[in-house]
């Protein structure tokens, strides 16, 4: 079965039989949104919570608040149904344990703060997530079967 | 981002990676007592897919150690070696100790970590004048995509092109090759070049 592969600071749609895969999630968060009832899943890979912190955001896929509402447009125009819409989340590790925690600036918490917000905000319930720690992630995600399957580093295979 | 360097100012940088990182080759050459060289360094201004690319695929497990720079033009040092290759490698510092575990391992590429990037960062700071220093070094084994967006994020790199000046180690012959990544934070290479009148 064919993967299309999602990069980092990209999205991308896919509908059964295809599946979508984006590798080595470390504070990046992947956020898959499914139509089960139409097969149809989207996902996109973001690296930073929020463009309006910065001033050269001029990839807007790189940035939850503005890669979201693209994601669910696309899903829209592809003939996914508003209602149906739901989302598993998987990343925002901190890849580097130092001793100093408090001089960090933990973008993963960060990142994975800010997707749970605007996935609020936009009304689209979050049925799972595996979040935070310090292993990357890689993320597949089947439209047929609703299913994310995520390998972590030393860890092994886990469904959600 | 800082792509408004001029040739002169690259090739300067790039001197400046050279003597870093020849000090850093000397260094570890002497403790492992082995042959160790180096590539001439690169300064890219890449995408991040495109820099990951440089050193292999987004998936490939590595030995990542991160050090933090702290003073006048902070950023982070990254070295990251293949796994095979890091289990190789940590042979040759175990000097016929043969009590082998994670722990040692990874205090075994701390040290490494520790030489590399102190050495490296000595020869900036003779030749600029500048004051730096390095955290404690911090070890991840695990795929290089998430370590490499990890370490640019942290340097503060939020722009689609991400700036790195890297070489190549290669010990025993090309067996065992690392990568070596200096990223500055925003404004960090200005400071150099600046102290530097260039």
């Amino acid at each position: 079965m064919q993967e299309i592969k999602v990069g980092i600071g990209d999205l991308n749609i896919a509908k059964s039989p295809y599946k979508l895969i984006t590798l080595g999630l470390g504070s990046c968060i992947g956020i898959a949104i499914f139509d089960i009832t139409n097969k149809i899943a989207g996902l996109s890979h973001i690296m930073l919570p929020d463009s309006k912190n910065f001033s050269s955001n001029n990839n807007p896929l790189k940035y939850a608040d503005t890669a979201i509402p693209l994601l669910i447009d696309k899903l829209l125009d592809s003939g996914a149904n508003k209602r149906n819409l739901k989302a598993k989340i998987a990343g925002g590790a901190s890849m580097f344990a130092f001793a100093d925690k408090s001089s960090t600036l933990d973008i993963g918490t960060r990142n994975s703060e800010a997707v749970k917000t605007i996935l609020k905000q936009l009304n689209i319930p979050i049925i799972s997530e595996d979040l935070g720690g310090n292993k990357g992630r890689t993320m597949i995600v089947d439209p047929d079967t609703g299913i994310v399957t995520l390998k972590i580093a030393g860890v092994g295979i886990k469904e959600m | 981002m800082e792509n408004f360097l001029s040739d002169f100012q690259i090739d300067a940088l790039k001197e400046i990676g050279n003597i870093g990182s020849g000090n850093a080759a000397t260094a570890l050459s002497q403790m492992i007592n082995k042959k160790v060289d180096m590539a001439v360094p690169q300064l890219d201004i890449l995408g991040f897919n495109d820099m990951i690319k440089r050193v292999g695929n987004e998936d490939d497990f590595v030995v990542a150690v991160l050090l933090k720079v702290f003073g006048d033009a902070p950023g982070n040092i990254l070295f990251l070696i293949k796994q095979e290759e890091a289990e190789r490698f940590s042979e040759l510092m175990m000097f016929g100790m043969t009590e082998f575990n994670e722990e040692l391992f990874i205090s075994i590429f701390q040290e490494i970590g520790n030489i590399l990037g102190n050495s490296y960062l000595n020869a900036v700071t003779q030749i600029s004048g500048l004051n730096m220093v390095t955290s404690v070094p911090a070890v991840a084994i695990d795929m290089l995509a998430a370590v490499m967006t990890s370490t640019f994020m942290e340097a503060e790199q939020y722009s689609d092109e991400i700036l790195a000046i890297d070489t190549r180690f290669y010990i025993e012959d090309n067996e065992i090759a690392g990568n070596f990544f200096y990223v500055p934070k925003p404004g960090a290479l200005n400071t150099i070049l600046n102290k530097l009148g260039l």
